[in-house]
């Protein structure tokens, strides 16, 4: 057993880590906007080819595995940056690679792809199988909400029913197929996101991801790899947040003494570091589990995500808690991290569906 | 031990209810849904208690002689649920739940009669001044400094969290007049209108966008000794009496809203599949057990409503109580009503979230509000006290042996 990095991963940390500090800050990601944030997709993958992490070496990647995509997740959690990262190098990469996808695989990597998931529908519960969104006479119909990250997107992967008995579809459109409207807002993180409606898309068999009506479970395959990055990524926020929060405590004083004087408070934060160190123990678990055992893999992910979530919400909660009223202004980093939390522990289904997964799975 | 309807209090709801049925109109309660604040801007609250003012309703806490409605605290307490239940804007509270009693029982009778008429029909409109940037829980280390001069106080420093400050014209502050050993001797309340040269308000934004408090300079600020409530040096005591005010309040009406709003989002139905959140074990246990929370806290808030009106003393650490499980417990229920939303409940709604915005909902109109009010509620747990400060003070009464 060995739980180390490799030499290459610390040094792919220290990277990202040492671009980051000198191309991201609070200020572009508040007041940025979508402009800041294609900026610096740009210079991910042109400067450090990030993107490239999980392409294997033949389609021009770096050939990495998940292990390289925590490192990066880690750091951007860290750093509250970048949330096209896991969608598009995850999710997306572990989607093509599964179903064949070579091309699509190679635009990824080399950053000139970045893709959305337009999956989500109006009233539509975690876990669906089936969806409102049609495929008639080759023609795609149907509407899609919470798109995070379409206005940055070049290409959305869209669920659709082709079959009334079957699950749905995936289909990979270029985001400027005519009959796409987009209308945008931002989510609570400050990511750009849409609404997409589809109205006659015309979608060829080239488009299709996989076979007919085998979208769910490809779907969910690429959602529960981007689960494991996202926890990554949750890992890196848990660290910032307790680590700022104690410098907090210990700067500021009330009653004579440092917050960090008074126990109820230690006691408070020795807590957040164990739902931290639950958090990685479980999500080296799963990263090391092998995904093609699929039961053990469910059982891992699943477990995983809902001890990561648990102790994603109590440590952005406690951090909030602990800088008192400086935790709930836009002006601190911790109120970032705390609805950046929201959204992390939100993807893919949120808390709820893993910890049914997961109590199906010891069955 | 009865807990049957008292007639007399069920007619008095009645009457309640009526009167709301009249006044909050849909199109109100549409407009006081997009306020996710503490409380509603003063667009929308001002009007409230002008049309409460008309009934004679706008400080049911204050007795007859002032101008208030005399209830007793059960049928308070009636007023608020109803007024929670019916859709009515939040109304901002500095005025008549803080300074108006401080008036009362501090004031010189020319104060009274200037400032009670004036908070009552809503021309005074109050910010509070108490917390400093380095003086938060330890609101005594206070050091914003009044000099006398004359017949005036020059006041220097400044405070922060000042909420509501950019709307209001009065502000009532602590500010220090002496040094003594003990921090909380040498303390001096006195209020100001906000327009006095010297004042300046600059507004702190929430992580939910919201522009709600703020931070308040003041630099040189002249004011009249006459503005003063109270002996100099009195301030604190002053303090005390008011945080007691703002530590009570009904909690669970708030949570129970919250909840009742998941009910109905989590039971409509998938378009495709037909299935309901309502339906899923999980969700339905997480609803159960901020359900549980709202329903003790319910009985908590009728058990001390009902001792209070029969004349009982119930102790000072029952306000400590109310206001760490009454915030636990609206916390919880927030965020059951945003998990209730799933996905919809990442959208940012800030551009929804005005009084008289027409701007569409992003999804739908129910998810207007939830994340917002939860983001803000996370400051319940932070003022008036924090939730640590409060677990101090109950264990203050614990050890002095008079809980439980
Ligand atoms: C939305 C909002 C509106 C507000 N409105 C007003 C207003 O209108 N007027 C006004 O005067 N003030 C207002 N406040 C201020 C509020 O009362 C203070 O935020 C509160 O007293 C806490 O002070 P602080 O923010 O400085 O936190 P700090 O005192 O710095 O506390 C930071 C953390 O340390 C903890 N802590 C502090 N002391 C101890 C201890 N002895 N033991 C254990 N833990 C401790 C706290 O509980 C908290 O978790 C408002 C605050 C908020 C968030």
């Amino acid at each position: 057993m060995n739980f180390d990095l490799s030499e290459e991963q610390v040094m792919l940390g220290r990277s990202v880590a040492a671009y980051l500090e000198k191309h991201w800050d609070q200020d572009r990601l508040s007041n940025g906007g979508t402009a800041a944030r294609r900026a610096l997709w740009q210079g991910i993958a042109a400067d450090l080819g990030l993107l490239s992490v999980m392409v294997p070496e033949g389609l021009g990647g770096m050939g990495g595995g998940m292990i390289d995509a925590m490192v990066v997740a880690q750091e951007l959690g860290r750093h509250l940056a970048l949330d096209s990262f896991v969608p598009t190098a995850v999710y997306a990469g572990t989607l093509f690679k599964t179903a064949d996808a070579t091309q699509a695989l190679e635009s990824v990597g080399t950053g000139k792809m970045i893709v959305a998931l337009a999956h989500t529908e109006p009233g539509q519960l975690s876990g669906a199988r089936k969806v409102g969104t049609r495929v008639e006479n080759g023609q795609l119909t149907g509407t899609k909400i919470m798109v995070a990250g379409a206005p940055l997107a070049t290409h959305f992967i869209v669920s659709a029913q082709e079959d009334e008995q079957q699950t749905f579809s995936l289909f990979l459109l270029s985001a400027d197929t005519t009959g796409i409207t987009r209308s945008d807002f931002t989510m609570i993180d400050g990511q750009p996101a849409s609404e997409l409606r589809f109205e006659d898309v015309a979608v060829g068999a080239e488009t299709r991801l996989g076979a007919i009506g085998a979208g769910a479970d490809l779907h969910l395959h690429a959602a529960d790899m981007a689960t494991i990055a996202h926890t990554a990524e949750a890992v890196g926020m848990m660290e910032t947040l307790i680590r700022t929060t104690a410098a907090y405590i210990t700067g500021r004083q009330q009653f004579g003494q440092p917050l960090s004087a008074f126990q109820a408070l230690q006691h408070r934060m020795a807590d957040m570091v164990l739902y931290l160190e639950d958090a990685r123990s479980l999500l080296y678990m799963a990263l090391l589990t092998d995904p093609a055992d699929t039961r053990a893999f469910e059982r891992a992910v699943t477990g995983m995500k809902v001890k990561a979530a648990e102790a994603l919400r109590f440590v952005s909660q406690q951090a909030v808690q602990l800088h008192g009223g400086m935790g709930i202004t836009s002006e601190l980093m911790v109120g970032h991290f705390f609805k950046r939390a929201m959204t992390v522990n939100e993807n893919y289904g949120g808390p709820g569906f893993y910890r049914k997964r997961y109590e199906a799975s010891l069955d | 031990m009865d807990a049957s309807p008292d007639p007399d209090l069920e007619a008095f709801r009645k009457t309640v209810r009526d009167f709301l049925h009249q006044t909050i109109t849909p199109d109100i309660r549409a407009q006081a849904q997009r306020q996710a604040g503490i409380a509603a801007e003063p667009a929308l609250g001002i009007w409230w208690l002008k049309e409460l003012h008309k009934k004679g309703w706008a400080a049911p806490a204050w007795p007859k002689e002032y101008g208030g409605t005399g209830w007793d605290a059960a049928r308070r307490h009636i007023f608020e649920e109803e007024c929670v239940r019916a859709g009515a804007p939040t109304l901002w509270v500095s005025g008549h739940q803080l300074l108006g009693p401080v008036v009362m029982q501090f004031g010189t009778q020319a104060q009274k009669d200037f400032f009670l008429p004036r908070i009552l029909n809503g021309e005074h409109y109050w910010s509070q001044g108490f917390s400093e940037p380095g003086s938060g829980s330890d609101l005594a280390s206070l050091s914003t400094q009044a000099v006398l001069d004359g017949d005036h106080y020059i006041v220097n420093g400044g405070k922060i969290w000042t909420s509501h400050a950019h709307w209001s014209n009065w502000i009532f502050l602590l500010v220090r007049t002496a040094k003594p050993a003990n921090k909380r001797e040498g303390i001096t309340f006195l209020v100001a209108p906000t327009d006095t040269p010297g004042i300046t308000v600059q507004p702190i934004v929430s992580m939910s966008g919201e522009h709600e408090t703020n931070q308040v300079f003041l630099d040189n600020v002249r004011i009249p000794v006459t503005n003063r409530i109270g002996d100099e040096g009195l301030g604190w005591a002053i303090a005390k009496y008011l945080l007691e005010f703002e530590r009570a309040g009904s909690y669970a009406a708030q949570a129970q809203a919250s909840l009742d709003e998941a009910r109905i989002a989590a039971k409509s139905p998938d378009p495709v599949t037909g299935e309901r959140q309502w339906d899923d074990p999980q969700f339905r246990r997480d609803f159960a057990d901020a359900q549980l929370r709202v329903t003790a806290q319910s009985w908590m808030e009728k058990r001390v409503v009902s001792a209070i009106s029969s004349g009982q003393n119930v102790g000072d650490a029952i306000a400590s109580i109310l206001k760490l499980r009454g915030s636990e417990c609206q916390q919880a229920a927030q965020e059951v009503s945003v998990a209730a939303l799933g996905p919809l409940g990442m959208a940012d709604q800030r551009a929804a979230l005005k009084p008289g915005s027409n701007e569409a909902a992003i999804g739908t109109p129910s998810a207007i509000r939830p994340t917002a009010k939860y983001l803000n509620g996370r400051a319940a747990s932070i003022y008036g006290g924090s939730n640590e400060i409060q677990r101090n003070i109950l264990f203050r009464f614990i050890s002095a042996g008079q809980v439980p």
